[in-house]
C-alpha cells in the first residue's frame, strides 16, 4: 500500500478516536447529576431588596403590543425553547418565599382572624364625605372618577357596570382583601355608599356637573338615590408603571431576580384560579417608588380586582373565561382537529340567577387547567413546589374568613351571598386537593434525638378518609444514592415518624431523607426531600425540596 | 476537492464538539456563592444565597438540553424576528373590540388615525400586498388604500363613510372612488358547457379559456338603513368604467387568440373595448341572527333589483336581480352550524338589439373553486349552492368545511346538476364585529387545487354585507 493511502488511513482512524473520545465525555459529563448540597447556616427570611437606590425611569406599556407577544408571538417562540423551567429564585432553605417588596408572609404563617384579613390592611381608611372629583373616565370600559375626599386623599372610584349591579363592587371588596391575606401589596380598597349630593367638583378641575352626569348614567343606578362604589386609594410614591412579567426593571439595582422565576408571582396560578381572576396582566400592577427621593426602592403591587370572581367573563359574555386564553395555538389546533365535535364544559356554563355573581361557579371549575385571558409568563412558568406552596397559603384561610369577607361586601340579592360562600369554599377544597396531589404534601414538624416527625398535610387538609396513603421513605447520601430504601418509620394520624439507625447517627455527615406519598396506590409525581446534616449524633433540618 | 472539503468538514466538526465540551464545561451553574458584595450580585448568586444552598441541583439532561437550544437558537430567532415585524403590521381591521385593542399601535394622532395591512393571495394568482390609511372624526370614517402587485395587477380605494341615527334608524351612507387593473381574467365561454354552446365562437379548441387585462374604475354609493334589528334596505348607484385590454404578445390564450373578438357579445371591438355603465339598485337584509361577531343560528336572506344603462357608446341595458339566502341550522349547541345557502342571480337584456357586454355578466365570487375575477361559468342565470360546516376555534377564529356548486343556465327550466363546476375545502377565518377579516382556505374539485390567504377587509365581500 502506498505511503499516503497508508497515512491517510492513520488519520481517518486517529480522528475517528479523537471524535470518540469527545462524544463519550460530553455522554459522561452531559449525563452526569447531583442533588443540591444546603449550607448548615440560619435560614434567610427576609430578602435584602429594599436597599437605598435611585428612582427607576418610568416603563411604557403598550397595550397592543403587549398582548400581541403574550398572545401570538410568545408562544410561538416558547416552542423552540427546550430549556428547563427554573426553580423559584425567592425561596429559602424551608422552600418558604422570602419577605420581600413583593411579599409579606400572612396566611399560613402567623395567625389571621377574620377581623384582621377584613381590616388588617386599612391604615388610611374609606374617603371622608364630600368627595371632590378631580379627573373623570368617560365610556370605554370601567367608567369612574378620581377623587378627593375631606382630608385631601386621593382615590379612584369605580362602580358596577349598569347591566351588573354589585358584580364588581363585591369582588373587588373581597377579592382585595384575599390577596392582601396571601400576602401581596395591595391598595386599600374599600366598599363605599354615597348620593349625587355627595360628589363636588374639585376647585382645581376643569370638569362641569354635565360631566359627572354623563359619568354616572354609564354606570349601575342608584338604589334609593344612592350610588355604590368601590373606592381604591392613591398608592403614594412615585408610579413607575406595571410590573413586567418577564425579566426584571433594569435600572432597580434592588431587582435583580427574572420576575417568571419568583415563586410569589408563581403562586398567583392558584390564587387567581380559586377566585378566577383571569384578567391578571401586567396593567393590573403596578411599581411604586417608595422613601426618601434617591434613597427610597420600589415596590411592586397588585390593583385591581374588580373583575374576579367571573366578573370580567359575565360582562363581557365569555364563558370560557377562566378556562381557555383569549387565544391559542393548541386550543385553535384543537378545536381544529375535532371539527368542533368536542363540547367543552364551559360551554355547557349558564348565568347564576344573580346579576352581583354572574357566571361564577365551581362545578366545571378545574384549578389545574384554569387559564388567564392573556397567558401571564409567571404563571405559565409554575411548578408544582410552587403551586403547592400557594396550595399551603390558601389552606390557612377558613371557612369563617370566606363569610367574614363575603358577608362585608354586601351583596344586595337574597341568596346571593350564600351562594358565594359556598361556591368559594368549594373551589378553595379543589384547588387544595388539586396541588396537594402534584407533590409528596410532606412537612418537617420536630426532631427528637434520632427521630424526626413529619405531617402528610395532603391528609390533613384536603384528602377524604376513604383514601389509602403510605410511604415510601428513603435514606440517601449527599450524592443522592440511596442508603437505605426503607427507612423505618410509622405512622400516625397524619404524621409520619421515622427514625435513624442509632449506629447511623454515631457518624457525621450529609443526609437527605426522602418521603414519597402513595395514595390510593398512585405514587405521587414528586418526593419531598428533607437535608439534614448529622453532627455529633444531632440531627438538624438545613433544607426542604419539594 | 473532494478531499479538501472532506478535510474541512472533518475540522468543523472536531471544533463543533470540541466547543461544545467545552460550552458543557462552562455553563456549569454549580458554581459556589460568590463573594461578591450585593451590588454586583447575580441573580444566581442570590438565589444560592437566599436558598442557603452550597450548590444547586444539577439534572442529567441539562447539556442536552443546552446543545438542544443552542441548535435552535437560530430557527428561534427566525421565528421572533418575523413575528415581531409581523406584529408591527398588524392585521386588525377597524371595528369595535379588535380596534380598541389595536388603537394603541394602529392609532397615531388622537386615535383617530390609523393604517391596517392588506394582502390578497391565492395558488391560482399573484401575491398583491398593500395597506389602507383611515381617519376617523366623530361619525365619519374615511380611508385610501390599496395593494399592488405589478403594474397590471393593482387596486387603489378611497371611501367615506358616515354613520348616524334619526327617529330610532340607524343610516349608513358609503361613498366609494376606486380605480385599479387586473391581469390574466379569464372567460370560458358561455353557458352550462361553453364547448358546445352556440353562442361562443372559438377560434381554437386548445384551451378552454381567454385571457385579459383589465381596467376598471368606479364609484359607487350605497345609502343603508336599518330600519328594525332584522330588516336592512339599501340603495346603491354606481358608475363602472370597464375597459379590456389584449396584452400584444404571442401568448395562446389570450382572449383573440381563444374566441373570435368580432363575435363575442357585446360592445368589447366595436365600443373600443370599453363598457360605461351606469347602475341603480334597490336591496334589502333580513337577518335574524342574535349575533354577528359569534356564530349563531338564524335566517339570512339578501334580495336585489337593479337596472343597468349603458353611457355614451355603452348602448346596452339590462337588469340585475337575485337573491342570497342561507339558513344557519345549529346542530351542537349554539354555535356548531350547518349553513346550506343558495345564492341566485340573473340578468334581463332590456334592448334585444344590443347585446351585454361579456363583462357585465355575473362574477360568482362565493364560488371558491375559482378566483371571482374569472368567468368560469356565466350566463342569464347563475346559482351557487353551498354547504358548510362553521364550527368556532377560538372567540375570533372559525373553521368551515363546505362544498359549493356553480350552476348556469340560459333559461331558468334548464338548470342541471350535471357536470358543474363544484369545489370542497376547508378553511380558518379571523372574524371582527360583522365581517372576516382575514381567510385561508384550500379547496379542490373540478377546477384543481387551490389556496387562498388573504387579510384585510375582503375584497370579495358584498358591499350589503359589510357597511355596519
Amino acid at each position: 500500500m502506498p505511503v499516503q493511502n497508508k497515512i491517510k488511513r492513520i488519520y481517518r482512524i486517529g480522528i475517528s478516536f479523537v471524535y470518540l473520545s469527545i462524544l463519550t465525555l460530553l455522554v459522561f459529563t452531559g449525563c452526569s447529576s447531583h442533588l443540591a448540597r444546603f449550607n448548615d447556616s440560619p435560614v434567610i427570611t427576609t430578602a435584602n431588596d429594599k436597599q437605598p437606590v435611585p428612582a427607576p425611569k418610568s416603563s411604557d406599556y403598550e397595550k397592543i403590543l403587549y398582548t400581541y407577544d403574550v398572545l401570538f408571538r410568545n408562544p410561538m417562540v416558547n416552542e423552540l425553547d427546550v430549556s428547563k423551567i427554573p426553580p423559584a429564585m425567592d425561596v429559602n432553605a424551608m422552600d418558604n418565599v422570602v419577605t420581600s417588596t413583593w411579599y409579606t408572609p400572612r396566611l399560613g404563617f402567623r395567625d389571621i382572624s377574620s377581623d384582621t384579613l377584613l381590616y388588617g390592611l386599612e391604615k388610611t381608611g374609606p374617603p371622608q364625605k364630600p368627595l371632590y372629583v378631580s379627573k373623570a373616565k368617560k365610556g370605554g370600559g370601567n367608567p369612574g372618577f378620581i377623587i378627593k375626599d375631606s382630608r385631601g386623599k386621593s382615590y379612584l372610584l369605580k362602580f358596577d357596570p349598569p347591566e351588573f349591579p354589585g358584580l364588581e363592587t363585591t369582588t373587588a371588596l373581597v377579592v382585595n382583601r384575599l390577596f392582601w391575606g396571601f400576602g401581596y401589596n395591595v391598595p386599600e380598597d374599600y366598599l363605599i355608599y354615597f348620593n349625587r349630593d355627595d360628589l363636588r367638583i374639585d376647585e382645581n378641575s376643569e370638569l362641569s356637573n354635565s360631566d359627572l352626569a354623563e359619568v354616572l348614567s354609564q354606570v349601575a343606578a342608584p338604589e334609593n338615590n344612592v350610588y355604590r362604589a368601590t373606592a381604591s386609594l392613591w398608592l403614594s410614591g412615585l408610579f413607575l408603571g406595571p410590573t413586567q412579567a418577564e425579566g426584571t426593571r433594569k435600572d432597580d439595582l434592588n431587582d435583580k431576580i427574572p420576575h417568571e422565576n419568583l415563586r410569589i408571582l408563581r403562586a398567583l396560578k392558584v390564587f387567581c384560579a380559586f377566585v378566577n381572576h383571569s384578567d391578571i396582566r401586567i396593567d393590573n400592577s403596578a411599581d411604586i417608588y417608595t422613601g426618601e427621593p434617591g434613597r427610597g426602592y420600589v415596590k411592586h403591587y397588585l390593583l385591581d380586582f374588580g373583575e374576579a370572581f367571573d366578573g370580567h367573563g359575565a360582562e363581557h359574555g365569555y364563558l370560557w373565561d377562566g378556562f381557555e386564553h383569549y387565544f391559542s395555538y393548541r386550543s385553535a389546533f384543537n378545536n381544529f382537529i375535532s371539527a368542533g365535535l368536542k363540547i367543552h364544559d364551559w360551554e355547557k356554563l349558564e348565568y347564576t340567577p344573580w346579576k352581583s355573581v354572574g357566571t361564577f361557579e365551581a362545578e366545571a371549575f378545574d384549578p389545574v387547567e384554569w387559564k388567564e385571558v392573556y397567558p401571564y409568563l409567571p404563571i405559565r412558568s409554575s411548578q408544582p413546589a410552587d403551586t403547592y406552596w400557594a396550595a399551603k397559603v390558601l389552606a390557612a384561610l377558613t371557612d369563617e374568613h370566606i363569610t367574614a369577607l363575603v358577608r362585608a361586601a354586601d351583596y344586595p340579592e337574597p341568596g346571593a351571598e350564600a351562594y358565594m360562600i359556598k361556591t368559594l369554599i368549594r373551589r378553595r377544597d379543589k384547588v387544595l386537593q388539586c396541588y396537594m396531589d402534584q407533590v409528596s404534601p410532606i412537612e418537617f414538624e420536630s426532631i427528637n434525638e434520632n427521630t424526626l416527625t413529619f405531617i402528610d398535610l395532603g391528609k390533613m387538609l384536603s384528602d377524604s378518609d376513604s383514601d389509602k396513603t403510605e410511604y415510601q421513605t428513603e435514606l440517601l447520601n449527599q450524592d443522592g444514592k440511596i442508603i437505605k430504601l426503607l427507612l423505618f418509620h410509622k405512622t400516625d394520624n397524619n404524621r409520619i415518624i421515622i427514625s435513624i439507625d442509632k449506629e447511623y447517627m454515631n457518624t457525621n455527615r450529609y443526609s437527605i431523607i426522602r418521603i414519597t406519598k402513595i395514595k390510593n396506590n398512585r405514587i405521587a409525581p414528586s418526593a419531598a426531600d428533607f437535608h439534614v446534616v448529622i453532627n455529633d449524633n444531632k440531627i438538624n433540618l438545613v433544607g426542604v425540596v419539594h | 476537492m473532494k478531499i479538501f472539503t472532506a478535510t474541512l468538514l472533518n475540522k468543523f466538526i472536531l471544533m463543533l464538539l470540541i466547543s461544545l465540551f467545552y460550552t458543557q464545561l462552562c455553563m456549569s451553574e454549580t458554581d459556589q456563592l460568590t463573594e461578591n458584595p450585593d451590588s454586583v450580585r447575580t441573580a444566581h448568586d442570590i438565589y444560592l444565597h437566599t436558598r442557603g444552598l452550597k450548590y444547586d441541583k444539577k439534572d442529567s439532561d441539562e447539556t442536552f438540553r443546552k446543545i438542544a437550544n443552542g441548535l435552535l437558537f437560530l430557527p428561534r430567532i427566525c421565528v421572533d424576528g418575523l413575528l415581531y415585524s409581523f406584529g408591527s403590521g398588524a392585521n386588525y381591521v377597524e371595528e369595535s373590540n379588535i380596534i380598541q385593542r389595536a388603537e394603541n399601535f394602529l392609532y397615531f394622532y388622537n386615535k383617530t388615525l390609523g393604517w391596517y395591512p392588506k394582502i390578497k393571495y391565492s395558488s391560482d394568482y399573484k401575491l398583491a400586498m398593500g395597506a389602507a390609511l383611515f381617519y376617523k372624526h366623530s361619525s365619519m370614517k374615511y380611508s385610501l388604500g390599496g395593494y399592488y402587485a405589478n403594474s397590471n395587477y393593482w387596486n387603489a380605494k378611497i371611501n367615506a363613510v358616515q354613520i348616524f341615527q334619526k327617529n330610532g334608524v340607524l343610516y349608513n351612507i358609503n361613498l366609494t372612488g376606486q380605480t385599479g387593473s387586473i391581469e390574466e381574467m379569464k372567460f370560458y365561454g358561455y353557458g352550462h358547457d361553453p364547448s358546445l354552446d352556440s353562442r361562443n365562437h372559438f377560434l381554437s379548441l386548445k384551451n378552454e379559456y381567454g385571457t385579459y387585462n383589465q381596467e376598471r374604475s368606479k364609484i359607487q354609493l350605497v345609502t343603508g338603513a336599518q330600519i328594525t334589528p332584522k330588516w336592512e334596505l339599501f340603495y346603491t348607484s354606481f358608475y363602472s368604467k370597464r375597459k379590456i385590454i389584449i396584452p400584444p404578445d404571442n401568448n395562446p390564450t389570450i382572449l383573440g387568440n381563444i374566441f373570435d373578438l368580432n363575435q363575442l357579445a357585446g360592445t368589447v371591438i366595436q365600443n373600443n373595448f370599453m363598457t360605461e355603465q351606469l347602475y341603480n339598485e334597490l336591496s334589502f337584509r333580513y337577518d335574524t341572527r342574535s349575533h354577528l361577531k359569534e356564530l349563531s343560528p338564524g335566517i339570512r336572506i339578501e334580495g336585489y333589483l337593479g337596472y343597468s344603462k349603458g353611457i355614451q357608446s355603452d348602448q346596452s341595458r339590462f337588469i340585475r336581480s337575485g337573491f342570497d339566502a342561507a339558513l344557519y341550522i345549529p346542530v351542537i349547541l349554539r354555535n356548531r352550524l350547518i349553513v346550506p345557502r343558495i345564492l341566485f342571480d340573473s340578468i334581463h337584456n332590456q334592448d334585444p338589439d344590443t347585446e351585454i357586454p361579456f363583462t357585465e355578466y355575473m362574477q360568482q365570487p362565493a364560488f371558491r373553486g375559482v378566483s371571482g375575477r374569472h368567468l368560469l361559468r356565466t350566463d342569464n342565470h347563475s346559482m351557487i349552492t353551498s354547504v358548510e360546516y362553521q364550527w368556532p376555534l377560538t372567540k375570533q377564529f372559525r373553521g368551515h368545511i363546505f362544498y359549493d356548486l356553480l350552476m348556469v343556465s340560459h333559461q331558468l327550466q334548464n338548470f342541471t346538476l350535471n357536470n358543474n363546476p363544484y369545489a370542497v375545502g376547508l378553511g380558518i377565518d379571523i372574524h371582527q364585529s360583522h365581517s372576516e377579516i382575514s381567510r385561508l382556505t384550500v379547496s379542490t374539485g373540478s377546477e384543481g387545487l387551490r389556496v387562498i390567504l388573504s387579510m384585510g377587509l375582503s375584497e370579495n365581500s358584498s358591499y350589503r354585507s359589510n357597511w355596519k
